[in-house]
This record gives structure tokens, sequence and C-alpha cells, in this order.
């Protein structure tokens, strides 16, 4: 699956896209909102949007907003350094939100598997 | 009257700490940050200061060079440039990690040099107060004295802090 990665912090994203290659995905990286649309208007592979939450002038919560708006319907999931229950109940229809830490190795895989059950997909 | 003034005393020394306390909180989110790649080689942690780090790949293919030294793993194609790829098991004489294990490349600059450099696996990209990171202490081992820069603990775990321009310059130098 293709994965459009959003981070500003540009380790961070490489990270995140280096445990998702490493789950067999190919990754794209973006560093902000504005970059990360223009990067799913011209790659239509694009088949999920993983985003972290706190970034400056557009946060992930904004992204995920605005993509639906835009009619956007990708799986959408948001990476935090703080407490996801209160991110989930800030905006529900995010298809998961994830605490970024050391063990996200071992909870992403786990988590994409749940997402795209639920749009009735195995990958 | 007496203990109306130790009922006093007691106040003003809780307010005394209370304000020294919140001094030390302004202190601490003023203090310098660094940023740390941490990863896993072995059982052990080490982190390279993140300004060093350009990329994180995983399932990067690495091309066996004939005749190369144990301590140069091959070279891989990163968007058209070949680079090399260094084994820091060999260069800080620690136990090969078992063959087929899934591994990362960190892409480091330091001393004028570009390379890749093989981890067991990335723990983590963070960052943390300057104040944190301590002197290596004088027991370290002979391999790893010149080129560790500094000691942390992260997730109840020591991380040691790799200096990778000494690392680069000792490997470019022959001494890896």
């Amino acid at each position: 699956m293709r994965i459009l990665v959003v981070d500003d912090d540009s380790l961070s994203g490489e990270l995140t896209g280096a445990v998702l290659e490493g789950m067999g995905h190919s990754t794209v990286l973006a560093e902000n909102g504005i970059e990360a649309t223009e990067k799913l208007n011209a790659d239509a592979a694009i088949e999920m949007v993983i985003s972290d939450m706190n970034m400056p002038m557009v946060s992930g919560i904004d992204l995920f907003r605005e993509l639906r708006e835009q009619g956007c319907q990708l799986p959408f999931i948001l990476l935090t350094g703080d407490e996801p229950a209160a991110l989930l109940a800030q905006e529900p229809r995010l298809d998961a939100c994830v605490i970024k830490d050391y063990d996200l190795a071992d909870s992403l895989p786990k988590v994409i598997a749940e997402v795209m059950s639920g749009y009735g997909s195995a990958s | 009257m007496s203990d109306m003034t130790a009922a006093t005393e007691v106040t003003l020394d809780e307010v005394i700490t209370q304000r020294r306390d919140a001094r030390k909180e302004i202190v601490d989110v003023d203090q310098a940050m660094v940023k740390l790649v941490i990863f896993e080689l072995g059982r052990d942690w080490f982190a390279f200061r993140g300004e060093c780090i350009q990329e994180i790949l995983a399932n990067a293919d690495v091309f066996f060079v004939p005749g190369c030294p144990p301590s140069l793993e091959g070279v891989i194609n990163v968007r058209g440039d070949i680079e090399s790829v260094i084994r820091l098991h060999t260069l800080l004489q620690l136990p090969d990690s078992p063959v087929g294990k899934a591994s990362f490349v960190l892409l480091g600059r330091g001393a004028g040099m570009l390379s890749g450099i093989r981890v067991d696996r990335v723990v983590d990209v963070v960052d943390v107060p300057q104040s944190q990171v301590q002197a290596p202490p004088a027991t370290l081992p002979d391999a790893l004295r010149t080129v560790v820069s500094g000691v942390l603990r992260f997730q109840q775990r020591p991380v040691t802090v790799l200096d990778l321009d000494v690392l680069f310059a000792d490997y470019a130098r022959g001494l890896g």
C-alpha cells in the first residue's frame, strides 16, 4: 500500500516511513499540510494518510478536516505525543489516533490492520 | 501567638518552595534541547545527534563489494547515488546481529563523509534537554572511549550517544 506520511519533523517522518517500509508499504513524505495536499493531488496511488498532530500552521486534525471537506475519503491515522482519547473526542471521524513513541514499530502495524479491516481490506 | 507565628513560618516556607519549583520549571522549558536518533545494536541502545542523520532507510538492498574490509558491509543505491554502508557492530566491536533479522540503515554525514550505517532497529527520534546528556563514564571499553560523546537514560534504559564526526574520521583514517 502507498502511504502519505505528514510530519514537520523530517527525521520523525523518516522514522515513521521506515517503519511502514519495513512492513512492505511504500511511502511518500510531506512536511506540512499544504505539501500533503499537493502530493495527494499529484499521486492517485496513495491509499492512506498518516499525519503528525502538532505541526505549525495546519495541525493534523486541521489537515484531516480539510481533506474531508475536499472530498478525500482516504483512511487517516493521526500520530500524537498527547492523549489519543482526547483527540478522538475532538474529531470522532478520525480512523485512529496513535501515540508516537518508541513503541510505534509495534503499535502502528496493528492499528493499520484494524483500520484497513474497517475499510474491507486486509492490506 | 507563637502558634500563629509557627503556622506563618510554615506557610512562608511552602510559598518559597513553590516559587523555587515554579522558577525551576520555567528554566526547564527554556533550556537547550538536542535531537537524538536512538537505535538498537544487539541489546544496547545508542544514539546519534539528529543533525548528523539525513535519512532512515528500511529494506535497503546492500550490494556486497569484493575485497572490502569487514567493517564495510557494501554499498546502497539512494535515488541514484551510491553510498557505502558501514557495519557499526564491527566498528564498535559488538557481536553481529543474527542473519535475517530486520534492520535499518541510517544515512549519516560526519567528518565530510556521507555513508549508510547499519543498525538493528531505530527506537525513536526524540528531543531531550541537553542537560540530560551526561559526560561519558571513565569505565567505557577502549573501542567506545573516543567515539562516545555522552550518555543518558531513555525509557529507563541507558543510551550511549556516539559522535559521528569522530566515528567517520577514525574510519576514514583506517582505524575502523
